[in-house]
């Protein structure tokens, strides 16, 4: 699970709003990925033909975003500079996807839909309400802009599929 | 929307990449057919098709071009035939035939719908 929805907020501890560009780019990348492991864990585990057509979806579409975020680092040169943040990311992800795999079938796909509506829920105020009002990159801004339609789109989608899985 | 992806790659095949638009590539390879009807194109840009609703007849062609990041398709509702995955910045044409669907979404994205409008040629 992604606490980002409730990230403390204590004016000691670190803050997503202080990441530099390029702790934001790797905490992105690394958000991005997180999903298409959880995404790849859904295939394996699921016969759901709502929940396999969603993680497909989830693959495509983060591989995509990705695919053009690493595209705008070469050109620009730079290299995504590892953080708290993305360290974070990885370790909740580590615990959701040990407690999905212990879970029986049908519980997995609930508990899979129910993570990628608040997973989706959190990115999406980080991107929106943390990130790109401090990315002073234009190209980087407008990337996230872009991505941030598609992972909108995802948290809707995956509102009907925690429907679709009750 | 003709059905399957053998019927697919022969209308790609017949339209050819000499007519699309420079900015999208094709699956198209021949360059030395015409189609009789007119070309209709559809835009897929954030997250929907562009126009919605499209009046097309027998013989005309309808060609997606995908401007979004990531993939989509245009899939018949009735399941019958797609274009399977386009790709941003790519291009993919169907020829209308009789008894089409006259619905269809993107099978990655399902609240992406649009429809067809079919008149007598």
């Amino acid at each position: 699970m992604l606490y980002l929805g409730c990230w403390p907020q204590h004016p000691l501890w670190p803050n997503p709003a202080d990441l530099n560009d390029l702790q934001i780019a790797h905490a992105a990348y690394t958000a991005d990925l997180i999903d298409i492991r959880y995404a790849h864990l859904a295939l394996a585990l699921s016969s759901n033909d709502t929940v396999r057509a969603f993680a497909k979806t989830m693959i495509s579409d983060h591989e995509a975003v990705n695919a053009k975020a690493l595209a705008l680092l070469t050109k620009l040169g730079a290299t995504p500079e590892d953080n708290f943040l993305s360290q974070s990311l990885n370790s909740g992800a580590e615990a959701k996807i040990a407690e999905q795999v212990a879970l029986k079938r049908a519980d997995s796909d609930r508990a899979y839909a129910a993570n990628e509506l608040a997973y989706h829920q959190a990115v999406n105020g980080l991107v929106n309400g943390a990130f790109i009002p401090i990315i002073e990159n234009p190209e980087v801004k407008a990337l996230f802009e872009e991505a941030s339609v598609i992972f909108l789109q995802h948290e809707g989608h995956a509102e009907m599929m925690v429907a679709a899985v009750k | 929307m003709s059905p399957g992806p053998t019927r697919r790659e022969a209308m790609a095949a017949l339209l050819g990449a000499a007519i699309l638009p420079a900015l999208y590539t094709s699956r198209a390879a021949a360059q030395d057919a015409v189609i009789s009807g007119t070309i209709h194109e559809v835009a897929i840009h954030s997250f929907a098709f562009d126009p919605a609703e499209l009046t097309v007849a027998i013989g005309d062609a309808i060609r997606w071009s995908n401007a979004d990041l990531s993939p989509r398709t245009a899939s018949a509702e009735d399941g019958r035939c797609d274009t399977g995955p386009i790709e941003q910045s790519e291009s993919c044409t169907f020829e209308v035939t009789e008894g089409m669907a006259l619905s269809y979404q993107c099978l990655f994205h399902l609240q992406m719908r649009a429809k067809l409008l079919l008149v007598p040629v």
